[in-house]
């Protein structure tokens, strides 16, 4: 009976707290916003920029002032009248295989390397662009910390009186990640309006759900908006209605941009395959590597990154088994770790498959010769090994492993 | 039934107690590598990477705050610690990049975090589960190439990366922390309040040819292998039991490598 009254009480606090010190944010496109001008907001923005500084300070955004024009180009249709001179936005690729983008309070809007890789067209870019300029200009951060605050203030002030246990707090804490649902939904909605307005033709964004639905379950991030694939297809369905509701012009039949987005994706897909594999994501590199060759049959480096990601599936049972239980839901342990150890010879088999592949495009292909190099080190073929590595280190330009090959040349020799 | 509720969180509370003192008593954060001895033989340069440090403030209203002014001056002490350590163990530090060298290298920024990326990636493993003394010297763990631009650029042999950790609360979050446990003492007998501040220190040296994870450790402030509560301190400790130069070959056990659960080679930069 005590317990349940605490319980009540605690409940009653958190309602208490969230309905009386959250009020509505004034968008930027009204007059009267006072953008910047509380104390809170000032901390956010400040805050925010020491993000975009950290973010810069470690080389993850990317320095190519032809994808940067592009970018800002697509985002200035977009951007509504008038909210830039409220606050200055800027657009960044982060390098990253990630599928993510998000905005910060200062008008900062990131888009990953590995989002960028899973679109096809100017269009859906668009959307995922407008999505992102709608979180600025309907201020949703500061919305967001103002409810966070109301919230953890609320759960601690409940936590206290269910006896220090954590009850209340621990739930409160694990909701608050990224922006509500309704701030997502109002950013959905106004991505269409922008997009509609700017002549792009809405269909983009609903393909921009359909694809990241592909997407294996956890390769976006938590809190990321495009991390719950139950969410990508209520999302669909609901862009159908609203543009039914609200009567926008869907301008069907406009160009989308393909071959243009096409064109500037080209470099960022090569990107996007060596960033996985650096995190041991060897299937998704894969599986990115023979989405580029579908579309790019004649270059040899699909082939000899699909051979590098199974030659380090080989070469890292541990990593492949984490993977695999990653993607597919599985419990990773000893078992799925020897699972992948009995399987070295088959991915080496592959490994050195696709790195003849890629010298059947291109026989002089350097790297090809490196990776049928690695393969024969890892079977004990001690001269096919020193063979193909010394053609490396001899034609390849521009190399940064030269150490890496030569303590392997060396081992060779020692043996 | 409050008398019941009494007990079992007191029984819970005295197993989880003497779980940890049993469990820390044989277990060791060490890892080293199978062939420790004779990588480490080869190692004489050695480069301190610029420390990954994040120091939060965590206050009761929820809007946490980094202590950049704090992560610089725990960086500072971290680098200068850490450099006399290494010097102790007869290592030659080669300094980080001045800011000419890294306006002359525009990618080195990136080199570098790709290299921390493949670490945290990599320690995965190496903390995966608690390890004994024995096991520890089987850790055959590698980062790959990823390394070798990073180590070209500072000419060394060795990379020694180091992460930092920390929090503070603020006085109302203490005050908060103090007042619950209070309250959890009249249920249970027992009072424990939440350390008012604490830290983590990991680091680990890479061979910077072949990107394998030589040598690591981490540990936080207090209880068994606990480095102590100031930066200083804590660079100092966590190299302690790394062999030096002259007791590098001494130091192997000579054991097989339990597994062979290396990354591949990393692709090479197009």
């Amino acid at each position: 009976m005590q317990r349940s009254f605490r319980c009540g009480i605690a409940a009653l606090l958190i309602f208490m707290t969230n309905a009386c010190v959250t009020a509505p944010v004034k968008p930027l496109t009204v007059s009267e916003h006072a953008f910047g001008q509380t104390e809170d907001e000032k901390k956010l923005i400040q805050t925010a920029a020491k993000a975009d500084a950290e973010l810069h300070s470690r080389g993850v955004v990317l320095q190519d002032a032809q994808i940067n024009a592009y970018i800002r180009g697509i985002a200035e249709r977009l951007i509504p009248p008038g909210t830039a001179d409220a606050v200055p936005f800027h657009f960044y690729v982060a390098r990253d295989p990630v599928v993510n983008a998000f905005a910060l309070p200062n008008g900062s809007i990131y888009l990953y390397v590995g989002l960028l890789a899973r679109l096809e067209n100017e269009a859906q870019l668009a959307h995922v662009l407008s999505h992102e300029i709608a979180h600025v200009v309907q201020r949703h951060s500061l919305q967001s910390s103002r409810n966070r605050r109301a919230t953890i203030v609320a759960a601690n002030v409940a936590d206290l009186l269910l006896f220090g246990t954590s009850i209340a707090y621990l739930p409160a804490i694990g909701s608050l990640a990224g922006h509500s649902r309704e701030s997502e939904a109002e950013a959905d909605r106004l991505a269409l309006e922008y997009m509609s307005r700017a002549g792009y033709p809405l269909e983009g964004a609903e393909q921009t759900f359909k694809l990241i639905q592909e997407v294996k379950q956890k390769e976006s991030v938590w809190g990321s908006v495009y991390s719950s694939h139950p969410d990508n297809q209520q999302r669909a369905q609901a862009t159908r209605e609203i543009i039914a509701s609200l009567g926008l012009a869907t301008n069907a039949g406009s160009p989308n941009g393909a071959e243009k987005y096409l064109a500037i994706r080209g470099a960022l897909l090569l990107e996007n395959v060596r960033l996985k594999l650096n995190v041991r994501q060897y299937q998704l590199a894969v599986e990115s590597a023979e989405r580029a060759l579908a579309q790019d049959p004649k270059s040899p480096w699909w082939h000899y990154y699909r051979g590098e990601a199974y030659l380090r599936m080989a070469e890292d049972p541990a990593g492949a088994a984490r993977e695999d239980a990653w993607i597919n839901d599985k419990t990773y342990n000893d078992d799925l770790v020897a699972e992948y150890r009995n399987k070295k010879q088959t991915l080496l088999a592959s490994a050195r498959q696709a790195y003849q592949e890629s010298l059947g495009i291109d026989k002089s292909f350097a790297h090809a010769h490196r990776g049928l190099g690695l393969v024969a080190y890892a079977e004990g073929e001690k001269e096919a090994a020193r063979k193909s590595l010394t053609y490396y280190l001899t034609h390849a330009k521009d190399i940064t492993d030269r150490p890496y090959i030569n303590n392997i040349l060396g081992r060779l020799d020692s043996k | 039934m409050n008398s019941f509720i009494h007990r079992l969180l007191t029984g819970v509370a005295f197993i989880v107690v003497i779980s940890i003192v049993s469990g820390c008593a044989t277990m060791t954060p060490i890892r080293q590598h199978p062939d420790f001895a004779n990588a480490a033989r080869k190692v004489q340069t050695v480069a301190i990477l610029p420390p990954d440090v994040e120091y939060l403030r965590i206050v009761f209203t929820g809007d946490n705050e980094r202590q950049t002014d704090k992560e610089q001056t725990i960086t500072q002490e971290l680098q200068e610690g850490l450099e006399t350590a290494l010097k102790k163990k007869q290592y030659t530090l080669r300094p980080w990049l001045s800011d000419k060298q890294k306006e002359e290298n525009r990618n080195a920024s990136f080199d570098l975090q790709q290299v921390r990326t493949a670490y945290n990636e990599a320690a995965k493993q190496l903390f995966e589960k608690p390890t004994n003394e024995e096991e520890s010297k089987n850790y055959r763990v590698s980062l790959g190439p990823v390394v070798n631009p990073v180590a070209s650029l500072v000419n060394a042999e060795a990379l020694l990366y180091v992460r930092y950790n920390g929090f503070e609360k603020s006085g109302g979050q203490q005050t908060k922390d103090i007042v619950a446990g209070a309250l959890l003492g009249v249920l249970t007998g027992m009072v424990a309040v939440p350390a008012a501040e604490g830290s983590v220190l990991e680091v680990a040296l890479i061979d910077g040819a072949t990107g394998d994870v030589l040598w690591a450790n981490r540990g936080g402030n207090q209880g068994p292998g606990g480095l102590g509560f100031r930066a200083p301190l804590m660079a100092e400790n966590i190299l302690t039991r790394l062999p030096g130069k002259d007791t590098a070959v001494a130091s192997s056990d000579g054991n097989p490598a339990k597994t062979a659960d290396s990354a591949a080679p990393a692709p090479a930069a197009k």
